[in-house]
Parts: C-alpha cells; sequence; structure tokens
C-alpha cells in the first residue's frame, strides 16, 4: 500500500490561505491516523506548513497547468495514497488539471477522509447540501479538494526542510494583466462578499457604521445592516441584509448590535460563520451564531481593529529581513 | 471562431409537482447568458450548446436551444461519469473550429466545480475562472475576473480557451416563439461515449455534517457558577450589570478566530 500524502499550497506574503490551511489540516490528520509521510508542493513562495514534513519542494511558478505537471511528476512513483489541495481558485484549477493528467478520481468540498478496509473514503456534501455522500476511491492517488469549512486543527510548530526548488519542464504563460481594482466595503455587493460585517440598531448611528466599515476594510469584507439601520438612514438601502434585503451567505458574518429577528436571521443564516457582538446575553443572534460575545460594539469593535493591527504589523516586523535597513 | 457552452438539466426547486421537472441549471444559463454577450463583442460566428446527461433532459435543453443557440449536442456517458470522464466526452464532442468554451461554476445539485478545469486540461486550452464580462481591450479580446475579497482584474485572453462564468443570479432570458417551435421540433444530435473503468464509487448517504461551533472561554477569575452561566450563554456574559469585554480579551479570542480562518493575512 503507498504510504505518502501530498499536499499542494500556494505561500504568499500574508502566508496560508484558510482554505489551503483546511487542505494541510485534513491531510496532518489523515496522515497520522495511516502512518503515512507528508510531502508539501509549496508554489509561489516558501511558507512554513504547521506539523512534521517528510519532503518539500518549492514551484516559483503559480500557474495550475505547471503545478499539475510537477504534481503529477512526484507522484509517479506510484507511493501516494491522495493528493490534497484547498478550495481556492488555483487549488481547484490544479485538482481538475491533475485529475485528468492521472486519470485519477478527483471529488471537491470533501468534509472528510479516512482509510477504511484499505479503501480511501471520502465525504462531500450531496443534494444541495441537505445531505452527505460518501465515495469510495477505486484507484489511487485520490485528488481530494478540501472543503474551506472544516474545524482546523491547534496551529503547530512547523518541522519542514528546506524546500527543493523545482524547475517546470515547460514554462506556461500566464495571462496579461491588464488592471486590477480592489472594491471598498461601501462598494462590494453584501451578498458577494466573503466577509460581512453587519449592523443593526445597536451601531447607535451613522458614525458607528464607519467604524464597522473600518473593519471590514481590514477583513477585506464588505457592510452590511439590518433594516431598522437602514430606516433610520444610517446606510443606504443596498446593505440591507433579510427578509426584504438581500440574502448572504458569506464565509464569516459578524453580527454587531443585531437582535436577530427573524426577518434578518433569515437572510444570513446560511453563513458559513457567525459571530455576533450584543449587549443582551438573551438576544436571538446568539442563538444561530457560532461565537457569541456579550459586549458592547462600540468598546469590542475598536479593540478589534486595534488587535488586528496589532498583529499585522508584528507579521511585517518578523517577515523584514535581516540588514534591510541599509 | 465559434463557441460552445456547456449545459446541464436539474429538478426545478419551484416546480410543486412530483417529481420535479427538469429544467436549465442557472449556473448553466449564466455560462449562456455570458456566451451571448462575448458572441457579440468577439464576432463569433456560431454558439453551440453541449451536454451530457442521459435522454430524460432533453425537454430542457431544448428550452436552451431555443436561447438562439445554433444547435446543440447530447452526449451520453452512461450514468457513473466523474469529472475526467465528463471532461474527455466532452472534448470529444466539441466541434473542429470551436476555440471558446462557457461553463457555469459548479452545478446546483452536486457540483463539484472542477469540470471547466478538467476539460481545458483535456483540450490542451487555457483557463480561466469567475469571468463576469468578455470584452475588447486595445481591440484584442479580454476578460473581467472577480477575484476574492473584492478584487476585480482584467485579463488578456488568450485563445483557445475555457471561461467558468462568475457565479451570480442566472440572467432572464426568453426565446423568441418560432425559435421555441424550431426547438421542440430539432433533432438533437446524441453521441455515445463508452466510459473507462469507473475511479469513483457511492458507498452510502449520511445527514448533512454539522457545523462547527465556538464557544468563547468563560472569564478565567469568574466563580464557577459564573463561567458556567457564561459557557451556557453561548459566549461572555454580563456580570452585575457591566460587560466583561475588555478585562477578558475578547478582542484578542475574536482576532485568533478570524485569524484561524486566515482572514488576517496582510494585504486582505
Ligand atoms: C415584513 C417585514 C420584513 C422585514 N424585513 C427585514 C429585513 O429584510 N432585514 C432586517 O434586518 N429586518 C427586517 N425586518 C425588521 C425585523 O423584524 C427587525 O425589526 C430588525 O431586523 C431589527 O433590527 P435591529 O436588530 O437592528 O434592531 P433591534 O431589534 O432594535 O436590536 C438592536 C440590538 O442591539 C443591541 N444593542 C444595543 N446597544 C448595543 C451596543 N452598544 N452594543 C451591542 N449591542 C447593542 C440590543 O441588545 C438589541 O439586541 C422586517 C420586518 C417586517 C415586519
Amino acid at each position: 500500500m503507498p504510504a505518502r500524502v501530498l499536499v499542494i499550497v500556494e505561500g504568499g506574503p500574508s502566508g496560508l490561505d484558510r482554505r489551503d490551511n483546511a487542505a494541510v489540516s485534513m491531510a496532518r490528520r489523515f496522515a497520522v491516523e495511516t502512518g503515512a509521510e507528508l510531502d508539501a508542493l509549496v508554489s509561489g513562495a516558501t511558507v512554513a506548513l504547521p506539523g512534521t514534513w517528510s519532503r518539500a519542494w518549492l514551484l516559483a511558478a503559480t500557474d495550475a497547468r505547471a503545478i499539475a505537471a510537477e504534481a503529477a511528476a512526484i507522484t509517479a512513483s506510484g507511493e501516494h495514497m491522495a493528493v490534497f489541495t484547498g478550495e481556492t481558485p488555483l487549488g481547484r484549477e490544479a485538482g481538475g488539471r491533475l485529475a485528468v493528467r492521472l486519470g485519477c478520481p478527483v471529488v471537491a468540498g470533501v468534509q472528510a477522509v479516512r482509510m477504511q478496509s484499505a479503501a480511501l473514503h471520502l465525504t462531500r456534501p450531496a443534494v444541495a447540501g441537505t445531505r452527505s455522500a460518501t465515495l469510495v476511491a477505486l484507484k489511487l492517488p485520490a485528488i481530494v479538494v478540501v472543503s474551506a469549512d472544516i474545524a482546523v486543527g491547534e496551529p503547530a510548530p512547523s518541522a519542514m526542510p528546506e524546500p527543493s526548488a523545482l524547475v517546470p519542464a515547460h514554462l506556461f504563460d500566464p495571462p496579461e494583466l491588464l488592471a486590477e481594482t480592489r472594491l471598498s466595503p461601501w462598494e462590494m455587493d453584501v451578498a458577494e462578499a466573503e466577509v460581512v460585517v453587519a449592523g443593526g440598531r445597536g451601531v447607535g448611528g451613522p458614525e458607528g457604521f464607519e467604524l464597522l466599515g473600518t473593519l471590514a476594510q481590514r477583513l477585506g469584507g464588505a457592510v452590511g445592516a439590518t433594516r431598522v439601520a437602514v430606516d433610520l438612514g444610517w446606510v443606504s438601502r443596498d446593505r440591507q441584509v433579510g427578509l426584504t434585503g438581500r440574502t448572504v451567505s458569506p464565509r464569516f458574518y459578524l453580527a454587531c448590535g443585531i437582535s436577530g429577528a427573524i426577518h434578518h436571521a433569515l437572510g444570513m443564516r446560511s453563513s458559513g460563520f457567525i459571530a455576533a457582538i450584543n449587549t443582551d446575553a438573551r438576544c436571538a443572534i446568539f442563538s444561530i451564531a457560532n461565537a457569541s460575545v456579550v459586549g458592547d460594539v462600540r468598546e469590542v469593535v475598536p479593540a478589534l481593529i486595534a488587535e488586528i493591527d496589532r498583529r499585522r504589523a508584528l507579521a511585517a516586523t518578523e517577515r523584514e529581513p535581516v540588514g534591510s535597513a541599509r | 471562431m465559434n463557441a460552445v457552452v456547456l449545459l446541464r438539466a436539474v429538478p426545478d426547486q419551484e416546480a410543486l409537482t412530483d417529481p420535479r421537472p427538469l429544467v436549465a441549471d442557472g449556473p448553466s444559463l449564466t455560462a449562456l447568458g455570458l456566451a451571448r454577450s462575448s458572441q457579440r463583442i468577439l464576432a463569433a460566428v456560431e454558439l453551440r450548446g453541449l451536454s451530457l446527461g442521459p435522454a430524460e433532459w432533453e425537454p430542457a435543453l431544448r428550452e436552451a436551444l431555443a436561447l438562439d443557440l445554433d444547435g446543440l449536442v447530447r452526449v451520453d456517458a452512461g450514468p457513473e461519469a466523474d469529472v475526467v470522464e465528463t471532461a474527455r466526452a466532452l472534448a470529444a464532442a466539441i466541434p473542429d473550429g470551436t476555440s471558446l468554451v462557457f461553463a457555469g461554476s459548479s452545478a446546483t445539485d452536486h457540483g463539484s466545480g472542477l469540470l471547466p478545469a478538467a476539460l481545458a486540461q483535456v483540450l490542451g486550452w487555457s483557463y480561466v475562472g469567475s469571468v463576469t464580462a468578455v470584452e475588447l481591450h486595445d481591440g484584442l479580446p479580454a476578460v473581467r475576473v472577480r477575484g476574492d475579497a473584492g478584487v476585480r482584474r482584467l485579463l488578456r485572453l488568450t485563445l483557445p480557451a475555457v471561461l467558468e462564468a462568475a457565479s451570480g443570479p442566472a440572467p432572464s432570458l426568453y426565446p423568441r416563439l418560432a425559435k421555441k417551435l424550431a426547438a421542440r421540433k430539432a433533432v438533437i444530435p446524441v453521441m455515445q461515449h463508452s466510459a473507462d473503468e469507473p475511479r469513483l464509487r457511492i458507498d452510502g448517504y449520511g445527514p448533512a455534517r454539522p457545523v462547527t461551533r465556538t464557544l468563547f472561554r468563560p472569564s478565567a477569575t469568574a466563580r464557577p457558577a459564573e463561567r458556567m452561566r457564561q459557557l451556557m450563554s453561548g459566549g461572555m456574559a454580563r456580570r452585575t450589570g457591566q460587560t466583561i469585554a475588555a478585562e477578558s480579551g475578547v478582542a484578542q479570542q475574536l482576532a485568533d478566530l478570524l485569524e484561524a480562518q486566515g482572514f488576517i493575512g496582510e494585504g486582505k
């Protein structure tokens, strides 16, 4: 039985993307359960992956065609049971391309993976998310595109060998970038955002919403609101979430000073992770929130912004190369 | 230059009858809307539909055919075709002279969202995901792409290519009556594809997996009864009318949570 697992991730200045982190987390758990050795193929820039790794390669290119070609070469030895990727655009494209190259099974949105009776079992959502389906891979390696919504393990120190640089056999020209812009939290469509920082009456007024905008800016998200906040004229109507507003399903929904009335909850309850800040410990939003903070928005939100800034500044100084002051 | 749009049929979620009739999938219609607007911009000669699915899909495919498609082919590959097999079967059915394939994002029923990239690999073409528009830039084709976290990019389009339309509400497309009547009578050619050995087997279905819940740590200085109350209330509870947010580091705990989910990276 092959006894290796390959994880494909993209490195970057901000470290590991949370979707790649989910892939690393699932692969590590799987390796512990099966006793498999972990290999990493990092594209872009090097990144310290948590856990103990057997081998690592670095591919400077971030083109999915090059990644799939290199991953196919690495797995040609026939030792790999599975190749894990995250649900990033690059991870998905590389996963799809690699499956074709190897003629192997590929499953996306994987929530669990286990070896049972010497066969690889993969669980993914089915019937529009109302059920889960378990599939058995009849050929190895299986390409596992890991769901971004799985619970990631505790952070662990990194024991990863220095990655050996790969020189791609083929050079693929990435598409020429003609222009790039980033929408502000007030321009971004609430239904499209990955993070929504939403406010209600408890935010206290337009200045409170300015604060939510600052937080949303830090998180690359959009500002949302309840109908009460819209009716009070604190924000424009296109920001309203709920029965008579927009239905949103971001990965992270932060409800600030929102009671959680059913008319509002109907528009956001399918969000991936709901955190709520409210002064009332018995408010309805806490019954659907994954994480609840009993506190004053006007204290918690500025403290959170300051904490994010502090962590980013710390990370930036840690990355600063020695002697860069020259 | 010719283009092809990939089409799927799914049960109509709004129908009240049982069994539900099949309709063209929303993401397929979004791809069709993008393909039609691109056809005008790039002066593509033909836009054809291509679908891998059973004969029961035909009424839904005819509805799509009526939306100004120049033809439609259905591929039959048996019920077990996986992503790789579907990509191979579709690639074999793409007519010569085609240089653009439009696909929807993940199908609404149990789509993996991996098919467009797999198809591009089989064809040896480039692939661009999350495309919102095709346009001309300095007289050359370019695509507008929706990136993560509100990022918008304009990329030069290298042909031939597979383009995956960004997810979003399906456009309202209405067929003309003459086209609708013609589509009802049209003969839909069927191509057979014999699949390789299966790569995956369904072992069974179960309930949807539960969502993970995080409870914040209760204040370390609180009495046991108070700690229990804080836990049961799902988070930090108030102590004699005063919030304990600041002293118990709620901002740090929220930041930990956001960091664990990768939302605090630089440049987000
Ligand atoms: C037909 C119909 C359709 C509707 N459609 C929608 C809709 O689409 N969207 C929508 O949102 N609503 C909708 N509503 C209204 C909905 O029923 C609620 O009235 C509304 O969502 C409540 O908004 P809120 O949470 O901002 O205000 P409130 O219910 O007044 O809640 C304010 C909350 O803020 C908390 N708070 C106060 N001060 C602070 C502070 N300093 N820090 C932290 N927390 C604080 C309070 O404890 C309270 O829980 C609809 C209603 C009807 C009848």
